[in-house]
């Protein structure tokens, strides 16, 4: 990131805070906040600065889930790999300009984790997009683009209004959507339906806002799985999981290729979590592209010889 | 048409969120205000091109936009991959500008598709090719014109007679003139390609083509290339690199023959053989392998457009 540019955003996030200083500072919208809104220089971006991060190669992924689900939690590990080895698949971890809103996120997992009573949950005020950049051996820089909206957002405003989700702009123009389901509710018989019901309305909610559409790429996270912990849970989560797995395609109208079952929270000896973090930094280098072949035009016109 | 590419475009760039409507607007505007410039000529446009193939943005037309922002007080923060997508939209509307006469829109399409050498066998990371390839039917330089005509037999016994004189031709002879003229340049050609024994195909292509393109009476009477290729009858396809065909036609050639002037925006092989400076075999597209045929295409249109433009700049 050139000094130009954070000289921008941190400007622009002076200008945020002052402005949420003297209109929205105590102004708590999800009935769960209790933390001021405030950006600080290296925070979590929203829609209107997010632009001015490109400076490199893209890989944009949103994580779509309700609350609880896990998706922060899930962030602040990847944060805290990349951090601690440096390293991740082939990539080395080379910057963010999303520091600060990583550490809130780590903070919300460790205060979970410690079972503290203090906020725990991702603001809906808050910026949700977070990146990481990561450079090759041959020295090609990529930047992965995180969404992590707060589950509220999903399972509140998407889920009650389709102009909700037509507002939101990074999402419909997402190409890379990473569904997060927690594995706690799929064996859950009681949770279960009334997740099922909602999760059909957000799926149709996204595709009614061209949100999921058949040129995009989806995957899907089943979370918290050290939860699933005897044959009977087991053999509930294979039959709920199923399920959720055909909604999701019946509304994507493909066939998920990744399907990942992981518990975001324990670092040691995960490989599980790794493979879904390398499977994600990969992402970025692999540019999937179709050649036209009319592209060559000396081959065209061998051809027609 | 023009401003529903640029949506097109945009959205194949790595912006996470979209441009506004306004904003896109005026960058589109400014992106007509500096390919309408009484300053544009292919030259400026072969910039456009290269940027392209190298996915960046010309030079001159990103401080052209930013200057334009700047003085339309528009604080907006432009990424370079919208930049990128600005410098093919160019492209794309200078190929369909109206202001154009179809001449010079064949001569940016010819010389869009020989700056593709540059990215030979190479496309798969190359943006925008939806559209890229519509763009090259716009060259008609490249078509050839090679007709089929009758030996004009009574014509030729009269201009043959002891008794003729130039005085005798009569207006209505004119096209059995022209066409008597195009015989002799075909049996020419015929007589360029049989006559050189050269048994490596790719010097035999270069110096096939630098005779041909000097006797060339007039681009109207360029041959359809594949018909060309026929005559050359190459027997071996083995493909050699970009970089060791310029350099053994390199060695098979005196200073002598180098031509006034060799530094063309649009022909990369020529700029080659001619400027050593330029050959540099860790370039990526000088490593990239071609075969007779594929080099005999690309350095025939390379030399095709240059007696085009050499062509013009006579008539001037």
């Amino acid at each position: 990131m050139t000094t130009e540019s954070k000289t921008e955003l941190i400007d622009n996030s002076l200008k945020s805070t002052a402005l949420d200083k003297a209109g929205k500072d105590l102004e708590i919208s999800a009935e769960h906040e209790t933390l001021p809104l405030s950006s600080f220089y290296n925070d979590a971006l929203d829609d209107n600065l997010i632009n001015n991060v490109i400076t490199c190669g893209i890989h944009f992924i949103a994580l779509i889930g309700f609350a609880n689900v896990g998706k922060s939690t899930f962030v602040a590990s990847l944060y805290h790999k990349v951090m601690c080895e440096g390293v991740l698949s082939d990539y080395d971890f080379i910057d963010s300009d999303t520091f600060t809103g990583f550490e809130r996120r780590a903070h919300v997992r460790n205060a979970k984790l410690k079972s503290s009573n203090r906020n725990i949950r991702t603001s809906q005020q808050e910026g949700h997009l977070l990146s990481l950049e990561f450079v090759n051996k041959e020295g090609l820089h990529r930047k992965l683009v995180i969404s992590d909206r707060s589950g509220e957002t999903y399972q509140t405003n998407y889920v009650n209004s389709v102009n909700s989700v037509k507002s939101d702009k990074s999402l419909i123009n997402c190409k890379h959507l990473i569904f997060f389901i927690d594995a706690e509710t799929l064996i859950d018989e009681g949770k279960y339906l009334g997740f099922e019901d909602n999760f059909d309305t957000l799926l149709r909610q996204l595709t009614s806002a061209n949100v999921i559409t058949n040129n995009k790429q989806f995957d899907i996270i089943f979370n918290k799985y050290d939860k699933v912990d005897s044959d009977v849970k087991k053999r509930e989560f294979e039959k709920n999981s199923k399920n959720i797995v055909d909604l999701i395609e019946r509304y994507c109208q493909t066939k998920i290729d990744k399907k990942f079952i992981i518990t975001s929270n324990r670092m040691n000896d995960n490989e599980p979590l790794n493979n879904v973090f390398r499977y994600i930094v990969d992402s970025c280098f692999i540019r999937k592209q179709i050649v036209i072949k009319r592209v060559d035009w000396v081959k065209d016109l061998l051809n027609h010889h | 048409m023009e401003n529903d590419i640029i949506y097109e475009l945009l959205k194949e760039t790595d912006l996470i969120v979209p441009l506004d409507d306004e904003l896109v607007t005026e960058l589109v505007n400014y992106c007509y205000e500096f390919i309408g410039n009484e300053d544009f000529n292919l030259n400026k446009f072969n910039q456009l091109v290269n940027s392209y193939l190298d996915d960046s943005c010309d030079a001159n037309l990103k401080q052209y936009i930013k200057g334009r922002l700047k003085e339309d007080k528009n604080d907006s923060v432009v990424p370079d991959c919208v930049f990128n997508a600005l410098n093919f939209y160019s492209i794309c509307i200078s190929i369909n500008d109206e202001d154009y006469d179809e001449e010079t829109i064949s001569e940016f399409s010819l010389s869009l598709k020989n700056s593709m050498i540059k990215r030979v066998n190479n496309y798969d990371s190359l943006k925008f090719q939806s559209y890229l390839y519509r763009f090259y039917e716009k060259d008609n330089l490249s078509k050839g014109n090679e007709k089929h005509l009758q030996f004009p037999t009574c014509f030729i016994k009269r201009i043959c007679s002891p008794t003729f004189k130039i005085e005798d031709l009569e207006e209505k002879e004119i096209k059995d003139l022209k066409s008597t003229a195009y015989l002799a340049w075909m049996e020419n050609v015929k007589n360029i390609i049989d006559r050189c024994t050269e048994s490596d195909p790719f010097k035999k292509t270069f110096k096939v083509l630098d005779i041909y393109f000097k006797e060339l009476p007039r681009i109207e009477m360029a041959f359809d290339v594949r018909s060309l290729i026929a005559r050359m009858k190459f027997r071996n396809n083995r493909r050699k690199s970009i970089y060791d065909i310029i350099t053994t036609i390199r060695n098979s050639v005196n200073d002598a023959e180098m031509p006034e002037t060799y530094d063309s925006t649009s022909s990369h092989l020529y700029n080659l053989i001619w400027d050593i400076e330029k050959l540099d075999k860790d370039a990526k597209w000088q490593k990239q392998p071609l075969t007779p045929r594929d080099f005999f295409i690309y350095y025939y249109f390379e030399l095709l457009l240059e007696f085009k433009l050499a062509q013009d700049d006579d008539r001037e």
